[in-house]
């Protein structure tokens, strides 16, 4: 498999006003291959919007890159200058986030709008604009394509209007789109239909996706691999499957434990407490020496406080930063 | 078992505001019964723009429906005067998904804690202190934030204190309108088994508030609900048991929710918790 993405060693740390250095990321390593689609699982806080966020160099503006470096396709994203940069984004590597109306123009037809990135990275004349667009309306909205290429953004629906943000998003033919929960702000059935689409753009566009959510279950059948954060640093990563059917990193289990599922019969009635994880959120802006998630740890042993375990490798090339797989 | 809250037959239309075109009125809420007993747990679901919300408003008396009756302990909602809704209000409260977002950010826990105490003049400065501190053990809150603003709280801290705040004036119901769907997993299963222990079946079903969790989550609903009502188009389209709407869905809509909580796999779930 062809590398698209490589994330080398990254390291991000925020300067609050307030005083108080956050470590938001610490020393990242992530690979994402042409196609592929790469979930990123964790609580808020756990640096994944961050992490997503470098991915195109957006960082905000108390947040610096401490060390690392972003390769897309043999390019470092760090290194570049800002207009290089804007060339790279929307064409090579794109971005949706949460609530796509707030970057919707509110007095403008969408589909003008999604012309207007074309615009941007010009190269089309009005007419080719216009055509690229309405095929890119076919496909994501079917048959309901022209109504919504003539519609002013309230008149959707939140699910369409995150539907609007990954058309101009994937109009240019980026070969990455990073989506920071793209469906945390949507009702189950729509969240679905979200995932649905980003599934079919990945199969016939070749589209690689880097999906940063806390809903595990959503990469179920979707992502091929998945990486946990926890306390800005990667806990865990490896096949999808595997990693969802048997989490080696206790933080990982103890994630996935927290929600209730219909799979077996034991979930439904019988009113039994959900297994939660023990302690408080990890603070970013204390390093302690040993393993981040020690003090909630229900597996800890005396090595765990006294240093930080490293990425152990497992089977199936996936790593765990956890000493049961490894000292 | 006593019953505490009776909707009948509840319309509610809203006229939303258009830029030009017809003025096309929706109606939110087309003929819904629902009968909220002392004690019970009600999981109400459906998709985005199914009524549920409006159903919310209307049975925390928000929003008075276009027509239908509401009685609470046999007296109808929708007739009484506004002075007589602000005795039955506080018997019946209602639970955001960013409830937080009303809280005065200068006050402190305490004083979120303590203002229905002394609107209502109905306890001194050390009893409401003592209570206040009885509610933060209850929603699982530490003593020590007593003190601090509601603002230096993290989100899953923030909703267990709007939980706590609509307990301080022991309602009769407590309704939910998607209080955990903006919090993570891990802090959405802790204000879950907090919603199931105030409703444990071990105290009697007069002394713990009746819960009406209003959730487009069917799987948490099912968890934490006796019954479950499954609502679109403004209409209920099912309900029943959740062993009965989670292994015999009859209707699509109830399929389509049930499709959505495909969670990681069955073999990992069946494994001892941690």
């Amino acid at each position: 498999m062809e590398l698209l993405l490589d994330v080398q060693n990254l390291s991000v740390r925020y300067r609050p006003p307030g005083g108080g250095d956050v470590f938001a990321l610490q020393g990242a390593n992530l690979q994402i291959a042409l196609g592929q689609i790469v979930g990123v699982i964790g609580e808020s806080g756990s640096g994944k919007s961050t992490l997503a966020a470098s991915v195109l160099a957006l960082l905000p503006v108390n947040g610096r890159i401490e060390a690392g470096a972003v390769v897309l396709q043999g390019t470092n994203l760090l290194a570049l200058e800002r207009d290089e940069l804007e060339r790279v984004r929307g064409s090579k590597v794109s971005l949706i986030f949460q609530e796509p109306g707030v970057a919707l123009h509110p007095m403008m037809r969408v589909g003008a709008q999604i012309e207007e990135v074309l615009r941007a990275h010009g190269g089309q004349s009005k007419g080719e604009r216009r055509k690229t667009v309405r095929e890119l309306l076919d496909l994501i909205f079917g048959g309901e394509a022209e109504r919504i290429y003539f519609s002013y953004p309230h008149q959707l629906s939140g699910g369409q209007r995150q539907r609007i943000a990954i058309a101009q998003a994937i109009v240019c033919n980026p070969k990455l789109l990073v989506a920071d929960e793209p469906t945390a702000s949507l009702d189950s059935v729509t969240r679905r239909e979200i995932i649905e689409l980003l599934k079919k753009l990945q199969r016939e566009r070749g589209l690689a996706i880097l999906l940063i959510t806390h809903s595990a279950e959503l990469l179920e059948g979707f992502a091929d691999r998945i990486v946990v954060m926890y306390a800005g640093q990667i806990v865990e990563e490896g096949d999808a499957k595997r990693v969802l059917k048997t989490p080696r990193h206790p933080y990982t289990e103890a994630l996935l434990k927290c929600r209730p599922t219909l799979r077996g019969s034991e979930d439904v009635r019988k009113h039994e407490r959900i297994p939660v994880i023990a302690g408080d959120a990890p603070d970013s802006s204390a390093r302690s020496k040993g393993c981040a998630f020690e003090s909630r740890c229900a597996e800890r042993m005396k090595i765990c406080c006294e240093r930080e375990p490293e990425l152990f490798e497992i089977e199936n090339g996936g790593t765990v930063r956890c000493f049961k797989f490894g000292s | 078992m006593e019953v505490l809250l009776i909707a009948e037959n509840l319309v509610k239309e809203y006229a939303p505001r258009r830029l030009r075109g017809a003025d096309a009125r929706v109606r939110a809420l087309d003929g819904v019964s629902v009968e909220v007993q002392a004690g019970a747990r009600i999981g109400i679901v459906g998709a985005s723009g199914s009524g549920k919300s409006t159903l919310a408003l209307c049975l925390a008396c928000v929003e008075k429906p276009d027509s239908g009756s509401i009685r609470f302990l046999n007296r109808d909602l929708t007739q009484v005067v506004e002075s007589e809704l602000r005795g039955i209000r506080p018997q019946i409260q209602l639970v955001f998904q960013d409830s937080a977002s009303a809280f005065n950010p200068k006050f402190t826990v305490g004083e979120v804690l303590e203002e229905p105490w002394i609107l209502q003049r109905k306890l001194n400065a050390a009893e409401r202190r003592e209570r206040a501190a009885d509610l933060l053990q209850q929603a699982g809150l530490p003593g020590n934030i007593y003190g601090r603003t509601a603002s230096d709280l993290s989100g899953g801290q923030r909703q267990r204190l709007a939980i706590a705040r609509a307990l301080a004036l022991q309602p009769k119901v407590l309704i939910l309108d998607e209080a955990l769907s903006a919090l993570d997993y891990s802090v959405q299963a802790q204000i879950a088994n907090l919603l199931l222990d105030l409703s444990d079946k071990t105290v009697p079903a007069t002394e713990r508030p009746a819960i009406v969790l209003i959730s487009h989550d069917l799987a948490m609903a099912a968890r934490i609900s006796d019954e479950i009502v499954v609502m679109q188009g403004g209409r209920i389209v099912e309900r029943g048991s959740p062993e009965k709407i989670v292994h015999e869905p009859e209707h699509a809509a109830t399929r389509e929710l049930l499709a959505c909580t495909i969670g990681v796999s069955a073999e990992f779930n069946q494994r001892p918790a941690v």
